[in-house]
């Protein structure tokens, strides 16, 4: 056997992207095609009573304006078809549910002619009571299962060890509303011919999107392609698909033409998703020595009023220290906003951001250093139900990543150390993500000419799909990489699960295995060297072993920050992560999914915030100028560190945990906690700009 | 965007004499973004790209700017850098490097606030819609202004260049119809009062032509200081160009104008003055903060303008007050 | 002149045709150029080139086999097979309606190809293969139009990449979209189209620009490159290389805008420390946060200068 699994071959589809010939949805050349843009509502909430698409129709060019008066009626089922969809609204009633949702689209044979008619339909909507403000509704809180765990976990009793408490902790810490804003706008082309739907979509997962159409068109699901053979970002938002693919679909029936819609860049900003908004409350207790004996975990976040979604923040505490009595409360309240989503490691990273800021708080009260506390209540077996960790190198990844980053032991009050001008702070955090892996199938095909073709219906965001499973096919076959090509994003291809959680790797590079096993089989059992090609098929599940441990990703994460101390400018001058992430795939673009984390662990600390105006129930920062994402010169150094083989044979057959989400974990924590070591200020709620260093 | 008459103006003559609805099209960088966004639906664009008027000269005692030099010209000239590096330390903080190579002078002053209110079509803006209200009183106001505001607008001026400028005492070379005339730039933008819509003393059909920049010891010794949210590609919470001219350990005299929280760039005289015959300390540069800051009406959000502002300008003034002959 | 990829319609008139405005909107709905052939006369109409002469096509009108009607049009798909053929009746008259008619035809058209289509895939195979030929052997000339551009519509003239490229638009279209939807230069990225992301950025006259800003009816005359400009043939520019060797690079949305960005930053010279670079390089957004490696492609170009 090769080894090419672990190699650091450059990106398989780098050529492509970066000659500009990776063509994105809204880029495919389809014959006939007019374009569409949506009308959104500028109303929070209501019924629309008249749409007025008069002026929008004279206009040259302009073939149809869409509404829920004009719109043809899906004759299938649009509500979830599983638990990972979501509610949209494709113009099929006159209720408006949340600012900023579309409520008519405007069909034109240019660009420039749909935008303008989309601002001249005319939208009356008579207004009801709304309220965006978690305050309102706190009082209607209800709790909310999320990953199959339940709402409420206790073990031991907290409150008992709280009054007890040698040393007590209890402080509330706020993330705020977060929005994905990856670069490419969501966009659909979507293309009928007779009662067949091909569509060109920004997804991250094909599948559910085919599901999700066939099921609103009530036509066989095989009469539905979804393609994506390049997405640009999806970090969650892209994971189901939202209002847009249907109603591009719909357009494209009904006027019976192509038809495609790029949302503009404000119609980003509620209609496909977000982080919530979490209030947390950590409770915690430590004897002297540094043991932990409480820890309660309480977290509420919001959600829109048609469709739940849970931001599960709490459940990091049931998995990352050692405590006898230990509490996790999740709780949701519905809001007139757009339904949020997954977002880079939902629940870790603002879970997360409380627990390590919380934990820190407590180490530093005590006036024992950071990582010590922390090895103090180091859980050798889940402390939530006691399993057994499949692998958890977390120990050594403290060890990596103080060495490298040059940690100094931390046992008295902040000093306030500064440096041509500025205070300089260092602050550390753990990190987490669970495992998860999920069904998928692949397909694998020799040629004559000895190249090998693999396939599987994935979709590459960004974490180097195209190329590390070719690595795992050649490492399969035993043949050299370079005679592998691995293909994806097309329904014809066997089903793959959505790429997000951290799944695609694991799920896909394990059924990629199975399927060349099952080639190599074949091959050998020929007595003669073919001349058609041979194919076999391969699928891989979630083994029964699984469900006996406790499946996580784990790492270390450190930040150095300096802050200008009258200004109270903040900059990250530097970070280091050290990470366990089971057996890594290639060392070259793991190392750029952990820079990518660890990047957004900066836009999540210092920059994001999508601010709603209470009066107008309506996000305000609603473009890249006002909604800070990190710009090139907030990221400075960025050095992540990974253990390249960390054995784990229960995980997966492949022994991969999924790197894409770790990287955030616990790097807001390690910068506000470098923040408090700078300047002796504890700040808990999300994004810390200048005002709040004052 | 609004379907409109395009028209090349071949001299600037042809410009002056357009017609008094036409909207001076230059770099694009401001018009073009709010054409898109049908904040601003003009039916008639005039272009001046092709007008001669990118000069960067030094002329009696000055800086004679063109109104078609683009910001990164300006900014990167040697003698902006060498003899007024504050301008150049001002354009340079702002937007980015594609942006500054398109966006002129001129357009930088005449560009409109980055007011979120003013640039959604769905809420009410006095601005765009005379009359209609603000939402943004009650709203979301971290970047807006608390001096110059009035019961009828708050959005702050958005432009880096323009507090420079202020500062450096620029005038401003316009030309309309009936001839030539110069003006302070401080004259140029209009306070909202009662008419948001007027944002600009220059009557239609007249047209900049040219920026003076009055040049020598203060002008040498000018900064700039920008606080923001990011640390680059980011509009100013709070900024300001400061220029002190030092003798005989004391002060000879100041100049300084805020930026980010005016809803034009906030130079007050009288905190000028205040400084005259002072040393250059954090005390006496806060006292005079404190008087530029006088009349100052927060909002919800933008309480910490009034603090941050302060510090603001004791930096830049004390950076420039240490700045070398 | 190059024959473009993609459907092309053929025109086959008794007397050379009118052309208008309206053409335009019909060939852009319809994805296809016309070739419009008189027995004496061959002129070629893109959707947004100006009218060129490419002479009479003997050998097309041979394989034609031209039948009573006046006005006969043929629908070629990408890959020159005939998709549609009508002829027109006098009713019909003008070739726009003609046009017309062959759009709204091919929309309803049914999927499969039938006996009939089949006969005539024979023909054109070689009439699409005549047709490469005929257009490969033209040369522009400027076509009299007793009409003129219709009001509103500007004829711009744009260097891209090199090559000259004639577009009649609406003022208020912007370079990318005409990159993007006109030209077929899909590199150029859409990210928030009010130059507040930068993945848009492509070089006029050598600087970088956000082309989401820049109305095309401004830069007659200019030349534009973009990142399909960058290579030689399959020789990838130093910059590219770089970017991939560094992994400068994951969902490749900003890329193309980076690219151009950095490239034009070493041109503009005086390239000072990394933070320098990092500051000169914030007007390219990067969600998926590549910058550090951005940073090493940038230097390793720099350095090997």
């Amino acid at each position: 056997m090769s080894n090419e699994v672990g190699k650091p071959y450059p990106r398989a589809d780098g050529r492509a992207k970066v000659t500009g010939q990776a063509r994105y949805s809204y880029e495919w050349p389809v014959a006939g095609i007019a374009y569409g843009v949506l009308v959104t509502s500028g109303v929070a909430r209501g019924r629309i009573t008249a749409i007025d698409a008069r002026a929008a129709e004279r206009e040259p060019g302009v073939i149809a304006v869409l509404s829920p008066s004009t719109a043809m009626k899906l004759p299938g089922d649009v509500s979830p078809a599983d638990g990972g969809d979501r509610v949209v609204q494709a113009l099929q009633d006159d209720r408006v549910l949340y600012s900023n949702q579309p409520v008519a689209v405007a069909i034109a044979d240019t660009f420039e002619r749909a935008l303008h008619a989309a601002g001249l339909v005319r939208v009356r909507v008579e207004p009801a009571p709304f309220t965006v403000r978690i305050e309102d509704e706190l009082h209607a809180a209800f709790p909310y299962d999320a990953r199959g765990q339940p709402a409420d976990h206790q073990r031991g009793d907290v409150e008992a060890a709280l009054r007890r408490a040698e040393h007590k902790l209890e402080a509330e810490y706020e993330t705020p509303p977060e929005i994905h804003s990856p670069l490419e706008p969501h966009a659909t082309l979507a293309v009928w011919n007779g009662d067949r739907l091909t569509v060109y979509d920004a997804t991250q997962g094909i599948f559910g999107v085919r599901k999700k159409l066939a099921r609103a068109f009530a036509v066989p699901p095989g009469n539905v392609r979804v393609i994506t053979k390049f997405v640009g970002g999806g970090f969650g938002c892209k994971g189901s698909a939202w209002s847009h693919v249907l109603i591009a679909a719909l357009a494209a029936k009904q006027l019976g033409r192509p038809v495609k819609i790029a949302l503009t860049r404000p119609q980003m900003f509620g209609m496909v998703g977000g982080r919530p908004l979490t209030r947390q409350k950590i409770s915690a207790a430590a004897t002297s020595e540094g043991k932990l004996t409480a820890l309660r975990h309480e977290s509420t976040s919001t959600t829109s009023r048609f469709d739940d979604f849970l931001e599960p923040a709490a459940l990091v505490s049931r998995h990352q220290y050692k405590c006898d009595n230990l509490e996790t409360k999740q709780r949701l309240v519905r809001l007139d906003i757009g339904t949020p989503t997954y977002m880079r490691a939902p629940g870790e990273s603002s879970g997360s951001f409380a627990l390590e800021s919380a934990i820190d708080e407590l180490a530093h009260e005590l006036g024992i250093d950071p990582i010590d506390f922390r090895l103090n209540n180091y859980a050798e077996v889940d402390p939530a139900e006691g399993k057994p960790f499949s692998s958890k190198s977390l120990r050594r990844c403290y060890e990596l990543g103080a060495e490298r980053f040059g940690w100094q032991k931390r046992t008295r009050r902040p000093e306030l150390v500064a440096r041509a001008g500025k205070l300089v702070g260092t602050g550390m955090a753990t990190a987490s993500y669970p495992a998860n892996f999920t069904r998928a199938s692949a397909l694998a095909r020799m040629n004559p000419d000895g190249t090998v073709l693999v396939q599987s219906g994935a979709v590459d965001i960004g974490g180097g799909t195209y190329t590390v499973m070719a690595q795992v096919a050649a490492e399969t076959l035993g043949v050299p990489y370079e005679s592998v090509k691995f293909d994806l994003g097309d329904t014809e291809m066997p089903e793959a699960p959505r790429s997000g959680g951290s799944i695609t790797a694991a799920s896909v590079a394990s059924a990629v295995e199975a399927a060349c096993r099952a080639l190599r089989e074949k091959l050998s059992a020929l007595r003669a060297p073919p001349d058609a090609p041979v194919e076999a098929r391969g699928e891989a599940a979630p083994s029964e072993e699984r469900k006996k441990y406790a499946l996580h990703s784990f790492g270390a994460q450190f930040a150095e920050v300096e802050v200008d101390p009258e200004l109270g400018m903040v900059r990250v001058t530097r970070m280091v992560g050290a990470f366990a992430g089971g057996r890594i795939l290639n060392a070259r673009l793991a190392r750029s999914q952990f820079i990518g984390g660890m990047v957004w662990g900066i836009g999540m600390a210092l920059h994001e915030h999508a601010v709603y105006d209470e009066k107008l129930g309506r996000i305000m920062t609603r473009d890249l100028a006002d909604y800070h994402v990190p710009a090139h010169k907030d990221v400075v150094a960025i050095d992540p560190i990974f253990i390249a083989v960390e054995k784990d044979e229960i995980v997966d057959p492949v022994g991969v945990k999924g790197i894409g989400e770790i990287g955030i974990t616990g790097a807001a924590a390690a910068i506000a906690n470098a923040v408090f070591n700078a300047t002796g200020k504890r700040i808990r709620s999300l994004p810390i700009t200048p005002d709040k260093l004052l | 965007m609004r379907l409109f008459t395009f028209q090349r103006a071949a001299s600037l003559e042809q410009a002056v004499s357009a017609p008094p609805q036409a909207a001076f099209l230059a770099g694009g960088t401001n018009l073009v973004d709010l054409m898109k966004i049908e904040v601003l639906n003009p039916a008639l664009v005039v272009d001046l790209s092709r007008l001669q008027l990118r000069q960067i000269e030094v002329r009696d005692g000055a800086l004679q700017i063109g109104a078609l030099a683009s910001n990164t010209a300006v900014a990167e000239h040697p003698e902006v850098r060498g003899r007024a590096p504050g301008l150049s330390e001002a354009l340079l903080s702002g937007a980015s490097p594609q942006l500054r190579n398109a966006a002129t002078v001129g357009g930088n002053l005449l560009q409109r606030t980055r007011c979120a209110y003013y640039r959604d079509l769905a809420t009410r803006c006095n601005k765009r819609e005379p009359g209609s209200g603000c939402d943004a009183l009650e709203g979301w106001t971290r970047m807006h202004a608390i001096l110059g505001t009035s019961d009828q607008c708050i959005a702050s001026h958005p432009s880096d260049m323009c507090v420079a400028l202020y500062a450096l005492d620029a005038t401003v070379r316009v030309r309309g119809p009936d001839g030539e005339r110069e003006l302070a730039v401080s004259d140029l933008h209009l306070l909202p009062g009662a008419h948001p819509e007027r944002e600009f003393s220059l009557p239609p059909g007249e047209l900049i032509t040219a920026v003076r920049v009055p040049l020598g010891d203060l002008s040498a010794r000018s900064r700039y200081v920008k606080v923001r949210d990011r640390q680059s590609y980011a509009f100013a919470l709070t900024s300001c160009a400061a220029a002190v001219q030092m003798e005989g350990g004391v002060i000879r005299s100041a100049r300084f104008a805020l930026g980010g929280v005016g809803t034009k760039p906030w130079r007050v005289p009288e905190a000028e003055r205040s400084l005259q015959g002072e040393r250059a300390t954090r005390e006496t540069f806060a006292r005079a903060a404190e008087i530029a800051l006088q009349g100052a009406k927060p909002r919800r959000d933008n309480a910490f303008k009034v603090e941050l502002a302060k510090r603001t300008a004791v930096r830049a003034l004390m950076l420039s007050a240490g700045a070398p002959p | 002149m190059e024959f473009p990829p993609g459907p092309c319609l053929l025109a086959f008139c008794a007397a050379p045709p009118h052309f208008e405005e309206a053409f335009r909107a019909e060939l852009r709905g319809l994805g296809a150029p016309l070739l419009a052939l008189t027995p004496a006369t061959g002129t070629f109409f893109g959707a947004d080139d100006e009218p060129r002469a490419v002479g009479p096509q003997p050998e097309l009108w041979r394989l034609h086999r031209a039948g009573r009607a006046a006005l006969t049009v043929v629908l070629l798909d990408e890959r020159h097979r005939v998709r549609l053929r009508r002829e027109a009746p006098e009713a019909e008259g003008t070739l726009l309606a003609a046009v017309r008619s062959a759009g709204r035809a091919v929309r309803s058209a049914p999927r499969g190809i039938g006996r009939r289509e089949l006969l005539l895939n024979s023909l054109a195979v070689a009439l699409g293969a005549a047709v490469l030929q005929a257009c490969a052997a033209s040369r522009p000339i400027s076509v009299q139009q007793e009409s003129g551009a219709a009001p509103g519509l500007l004829d711009v003239t744009l260097v891209v990449n090199g090559q000259r490229r004639a577009l009649r638009v609406e003022p208020r279209v912007v370079l990318l979209d005409a990159l993007r939807e006109n030209l077929g230069l899909t590199g150029a990225k859409k990210g928030c189209d009010m130059g507040q992301c930068g993945a848009c950025t492509v070089l006029v006259d050598g600087q970088r620009m956000n082309s989401c800003l820049k109305l095309v009816a401004q830069l007659d005359g200019a030349s534009v490159t973009t990142i399909e400009g960058l290579a030689r043939g399959d020789e990838l520019h130093p910059m590219q290389q770089a970017f991939i060797q560094r992994d400068a690079l994951q969902c490749g949305y900003c890329t193309p805008g980076q690219i151009l960005s950095a490239v034009a930053l070493l041109r503009e010279g005086k390239l000072g420390d990394d933070d320098e670079i990092r500051e000169r390089m914030s007007g390219n957004l990067c969600r998926c946060g590549a910058y550090p490696n951005i940073l090493a492609a940038i230097k390793d170009v720099a350095g090997s200068v």
